[in-house]
């Protein structure tokens, strides 16, 4: 009876063990679609953006990513200089780590470009020189980040998913430089596809 | 290939000086022949095993400092191609945009495109978690445009927003490395002195009577030298190995 137990209470490690197969691989194509919060370096405010990225891994341990993060607006900023718009497009490669699971930690570098435009004063009046006379123009401007996360792939089509980027670049237009860098942080849920049979 | 033609000539030679051992003759011979294709064997696999012929593409972020617009650090975004010719030479073909606040009263963008070439001195190149230390250097054409945030002119008595650009030709030169996490898979990077060669432009940062600081952009009509430091970090793959199934 004892004997039994003990093999009941030890299948499941052996279970375990069985399935341990690395789930990614070469030709798997990716996708995410998602809410990520903003949070700048710079000033205190929290940046809401839809994020949505494309993702296909070329080898086992390495993928090519592009994504978006459009601009939905700011909440609790303590400066007064705000954007109307801030959404971002990156691009480059991420390294997967080995596991031996569905589990799939990975670690990237993407520069990309910013889209942004400072929010025009209600009152121009109020405001100093040059900000009262600027015409807040949009302006695109390069950026770096690299970007850490892990996936878990749970099904053969979907995967969950955390990640945390720092994003490196500047706001330039007519009035002083202001800071577009951000720690930017996404959680949810993406869809994968086998684009190539798994060998 | 060669190494196996040339030790059957030499060998065919002495089985004729010693023509009264025929049966020995013969089947040295027979060797000799079988071993040449054991050479040239060896010598395929190894040609196979090189990284002359691949084709990668790049994602690159670069740094820049010490312009003559200031001490101020630029960030750009960009990409490359990479052909690697032979095992100890690489051509890398980069399209880079880079974007510098000018201390808070302006802005300087420059735009990159050009072609570096890549020696590698050391014996080894390529291998999984190693690194590859390279020289680098090439040219390149560039547009650079340096602008000011609107500043009162007390000369024109009213507030402005001057630009200036210039396009020019550039070399550049420097030292790098590649780290290759899998052997299709390398972050490299890179420390280049560039030389700007076109017409002069640079920016002053000065006060007015106001003490309002405000930016002052030069452009000269002769050309001039200009340089600067570039810092690059790049993640590149390898696409094709156009030399692979030769």
């Amino acid at each position: 009876m004892k004997k039994s137990i003990i093999i009941i209470l030890f299948l499941p490690l052996v279970l375990s063990a069985q399935n341990s197969e690395r789930f990614i691989g070469e030709g798997l194509f990716s996708g995410k679609g998602t809410l990520a919060f903003g949070m700048p370096t710079a000033y205190k405010a929290t940046n809401m953006y839809v994020s949505g990225n494309l993702e296909y891994y070329a080898e086992n341990d390495v993928s090519f990513r592009g994504g978006l993060y459009i601009f939905l607006g700011t909440s609790g900023a303590d400066t007064k200089h705000t954007f109307s718009k801030n959404s971002a497009c990156l691009f480059g490669y991420f390294y997967h780590l080995k596991t031996n699971n569905h589990l799939d930690p990975y670690i990237g570098l993407q520069p990309g470009i910013s889209w942004s435009q400072l929010k025009a004063p209600e009152n121009l009046l109020n405001e100093p020189y040059p900000y009262r006379i600027s015409g807040y123009p949009p302006s695109i401007n390069p950026l770096a980040s690299v970007t850490m996360g892990i996936n878990y792939y749970a099904s053969k089509f979907t995967h969950l998913f955390f990640e945390v980027s720092y994003v490196n670049g500047m706001h330039l237009s007519d009035t002083p430089a202001i800071s577009l860098s951000e720690l930017k942080i996404a959680f949810g849920f993406g869809f994968n596809i086998w684009a190539l049979k798994k060998k | 290939m060669n190494n196996g033609v040339w030790c059957l000539g030499v060998n065919i030679n002495v089985s004729i000086r010693t023509n009264t051992y025929s049966k020995m003759k013969k089947n040295i011979i027979y060797l000799l022949l079988l071993s040449v294709n054991i050479i040239y064997g060896q010598e395929t696999k190894n040609e196979t095993n090189t990284h002359a012929g691949e084709f990668s593409f790049g994602a690159r972020t670069t740094g820049s400092l010490f312009s003559s617009s200031g001490n101020y650090l630029g960030i750009g975004a960009g990409g490359q191609i990479r052909y690697r010719v032979d095992e100890k030479l690489n051509t890398e073909w980069f399209g880079d945009w880079m974007a510098t606040d000018v201390g808070g009263l302006g802005q300087r963008h420059d735009a990159h495109i050009g072609e570096s070439m890549i020696i590698y001195p050391g014996k080894q190149s390529g291998r999984k978690n190693s690194f590859t230390p390279y020289v680098i250097g090439g040219f390149c054409g560039d547009y650079t445009i340096i602008e000011t945030n609107l500043y009162f002119d007390a000369g024109q008595n009213e507030y402005l927003k001057v630009s200036k650009d210039r396009w020019s030709f550039a070399t550049q030169l420097g030292l790098g490395t590649h780290y290759n996490i899998t052997e299709k898979f390398d972050v490299s990077f890179t420390a280049q002195y560039m030389i700007h060669f076109g017409s002069d432009i640079d920016a002053d940062i000065l006060t007015d009577n106001n003490g309002q600081k405000y930016l002052q952009i030069h452009q000269g009509k002769e050309n001039a030298l200009e340089g600067h430091l570039l810092f690059t970090i790049s993640a590149n793959f390898v696409i094709v190995d156009f030399r692979k199934n030769k």
